[in-house]
Order: C-alpha cells, then sequence, then structure tokens
C-alpha cells in the first residue's frame, strides 16, 4: 500500500470513523463488537475506493456500507437481544405516538422477530423511505411494506404482554 | 404505522451533523432546537465521537493499516501463542455477540463461548469442530453463584485453567452477564477439549479443579467427550466440548 494510501486511509478513518463506530455501536449494541464492525466497514471502505463517490456522497456512501456490513451481523444471529421483560410498559393505544421514542424504537426492532429487524430499524430509526429500504435490502418496496405491518404488529404484541 | 416518518430527522442527516465540516444548516439546527429526541441522538453521537478519537483511533488505527496492506490479524493484535500450553492467554477484544440459545442451567447460569476466525466471529456449539488458530473468548451469566472458574482438559490430557488466566482460586463476579476478559487461541493440538465454566458460592482451588480434570482426561478421548461433571463442589457446572482438527 503506497504511503499516500496510507494517509487516505487514515484521513477517512479519522474523518468518518466516529459516526461509523457510533452507528455500528447503536446497531450492534455494544462497544466491543462496534469496534470490529468499525474496522471491518472501513476495510471495506479501502477495498473498494475506486468506486467511491465524490466527496459530497462519500458519508452516505460509507454509511451504506455500515448499514450492510451491521445487517449481515445481525442476520448472523449477532444482534444483542434484550430481553422482552425489560421493555418499558406501553399501552398498547399509546404505542403509536410511543413510536416516536428512538430509545423505545431501538428496543422495540431488536426484540421483534430476526427478519423484520433489518426493515424496521432502516425505517423506522434511519427514516429511510421505503424505496431506500428495499434498495439497500435488495428486496422490493410490496415486501417493505408488509414486513412494517408485522413489525408493526409484533411491537403491539410486545407492548401488550 | 407504515405512513413515512417525518418528524425526526435520518439517522443519516444527524451522523452528518456530528462531522466536524458539517455545513451550517438552519434548517435542521432549528428541527433541533425544538426536538428533543434529535438533540439527544446527536449528544449520543458526539459522545461516541469522543471517544473514538480518544480511544479507539489511536488504538485501532495501526491495526488498520496493518490490515489494509494485507496483515493478519493475529498479527496486529500482537497475538503469540504460547508453545508449553496448549493454548495461550491474551488480553484481546472480540467482537462479541448475543444468540439466543447458549449453555444455561438453572437458577438463569449461562455459559456461551465464541470463536473469531478469519475476521468472523461465531458461537461454539457442543461437538463443533474448530481450528488451530481460531481463538475463543468466553460470555458467563453467574446466576445465583459469586464465584466462577473455567477450566479445561485436552486429549493431550492437559489441563488449562483459563479463567481466571493461570490463576490459583475461583475469580467473584458480580450479577448479570460478563464478556470475560482476555481470550485463548488453540495450538495445533488435534483432538476433543471440554470446558467446564465451574460456579460457586465460595471460591474453587484451581488445584483441585485441575486434579479432577486430570482425571476425566486420564479415561481418554472418549471420556473427555462424555463428560458432563467434574467432582468438584459448585452451584453449576456448565459444559462443552469441541474437536480440535488440523486441517
Amino acid at each position: 500500500m503506497p504511503e499516500s494510501s496510507d494517509a487516505r486511509l487514515t484521513e477517512l478513518y479519522r474523518l468518518y470513523g466516529p459516526v461509523i463506530y457510533s452507528r455500528c455501536r447503536r446497531m450492534l449494541g455494544g462497544d466491543a463488537a462496534a469496534r470490529d464492525a468499525t474496522q471491518e466497514v472501513f476495510l471495506r471502505v479501502w477495498k473498494n475506493l475506486a468506486r467511491s463517490p465524490s466527496q459530497d456522497e462519500i458519508l452516505a456512501w460509507i454509511h451504506r456500507i455500515a448499514t450492510n456490513y451491521c445487517l449481515n451481523q445481525l442476520r448472523g444471529g449477532s444482534l444483542r437481544i434484550e430481553p422482552r421483560a425489560e421493555l418499558p410498559e406501553v399501552a398498547v393505544e399509546q404505542l403509536e405516538a410511543r413510536m416516536l421514542s428512538r430509545d423505545l424504537l431501538e428496543r422495540l426492532v431488536r426484540s421483534a422477530p430476526e427478519k423484520l429487524q433489518e426493515v424496521a430499524w432502516l425505517y423506522y430509526l434511519d427514516g429511510l423511505k421505503q424505496e431506500q429500504v428495499a434498495d439497500v435490502l435488495g428486496c422490493t418496496r410490496r415486501t417493505v411494506i408488509n414486513r412494517l405491518a408485522a413489525f408493526s404488529q409484533a411491537a403491539r404484541e410486545m407492548a401488550a404482554r | 404505522m407504515t405512513n413515512e416518518p417525518s418528524s425526526h430527522l435520518t439517522s443519516l442527516a444527524l451522523d452528518a451533523l456530528s462531522l466536524p465540516t458539517a455545513p451550517a444548516a438552519p434548517e435542521l439546527q432549528s428541527h433541533l432546537d425544538g426536538c428533543e429526541s434529535c438533540r439527544a441522538a446527536l449528544d449520543e453521537r458526539l459522545r461516541d465521537r469522543e471517544v473514538f478519537l480518544r480511544e479507539v483511533f489511536p488504538a485501532s488505527e495501526p491495526a488498520l493499516q496493518e490490515r489494509a496492506r494485507g496483515g493478519s490479524w493475529l498479527r496486529w493484535v500482537g497475538l503469540v501463542a504460547v508453545p508449553a500450553a496448549a493454548l495461550a492467554a491474551v488480553l484481546v477484544f472480540l467482537p462479541l455477540h448475543d444468540p439466543l440459545d447458549g449453555y444455561a442451567a438453572k437458577g438463569g447460569a449461562r455459559f456461551q463461548t465464541y470463536a473469531r476466525r478469519s475476521g468472523g466471529v461465531f458461537e461454539v456449539h457442543d461437538a463443533d469442530v474448530l481450528r488451530p488458530g481460531d481463538e475463543l473468548r468466553f460470555v458467563v451469566d453467574p446466576g445465583p453463584a459469586r464465584y466462577l472458574l473455567v477450566g479445561s482438559i485436552d486429549g493431550a490430557d492437559h489441563a488449562s485453567i483459563y479463567y481466571p488466566y493461570d490463576g490459583q482460586r475461583s475469580a467473584e463476579l458480580g450479577p448479570g452477564r460478563h464478556e470475560l476478559a482476555g481470550s485463548i487461541v488453540l495450538d495445533d493440538a488435534p483432538g476433543p477439549e471440554r470446558l467446564f465454566a465451574l460456579l460457586s458460592r465460595e471460591p474453587l482451588a484451581a488445584d483441585a479443579v485441575r486434579a479432577a480434570l486430570e482425571r476425566v482426561g486420564a479415561g481418554g478421548a472418549g471420556a473427555i467427550r462424555e463428560a458432563r461433571r467434574l467432582d468438584v463442589p459448585s452451584v453449576a457446572q456448565l459444559t462443552l466440548h469441541f474437536e480440535k482438527v488440523v486441517p
């Protein structure tokens, strides 16, 4: 790796590493996992640097690499599962309003069935549009809509316990 | 609930705001001024940023460079196997995960083993096949017990105390889940190896545990594969075995 490449990697890691570390920590639920995931993300960034977009779009690009990496980790069964007993008690009728609480959302997403977690995370926590979620996951918008509806039902059931 | 959410800044927007190069964005600032949730989310990112720059970056940037050059993970963490022992303990941090299954006992005690190989991490289950160079790390919930000792016996009849590493007696643990510090690195001696997580109300002497492990090992590979308990007093014994195979 040429010296200038070393410097470029260090520059990217210093500038965007904090953002990616924070994202990985939120998605994977632990500091140690976030440290490791951040390294893995930047290795992927490095390997694909020749295909990187312009400076204006590079954060979104790295962000997406991190999202895909973390989702793969989640699909591999590595998601931090929090006991459902620790979920705060929320009346079912209040759930819609309380879905705006980021903390509650994160816990609901982590407690949801695995195949619904990624859709719910991208949609509710990342604020992506349904089409964008479909792009990230490589599925149709219809699938996204169906899974969001299933997540909604699962969240209600969790809150009703 | 499937209407497009629009009342908060997106995760990407918050990430962009946490960058030191973030341009002035009056409309976003206006939202932050009136949105406690987004302010909290941004504050969390800024705290993470401080942690990353203060602790993570200095510790990991050389390793990242090394890996980008094609160096091995083992080298960049400075891992050295100890030839005299079947396994070596090293203080590294592996990503630890939280699968739903594991090895649990009555009272909530739980013992999980994870292996890292070629950058990937997976949970080790009973009778799994592992390779030389795999790194193991343990996650334990002691349940009602206060003390933990993790020991091992391998096919060469070598007994080891992994936690506390080479310690003289059990270590005290608080309640709840613990990611045990350090990891062990498998050497290239093939055959079965059995781990015991011994949870107790009083500390166990390592010598007594080692002797009990060696009694199991004296029975050969079959005894190691079949053993479920060690002859030591304990609240709970959680165990699994794996097969070490040289590819």
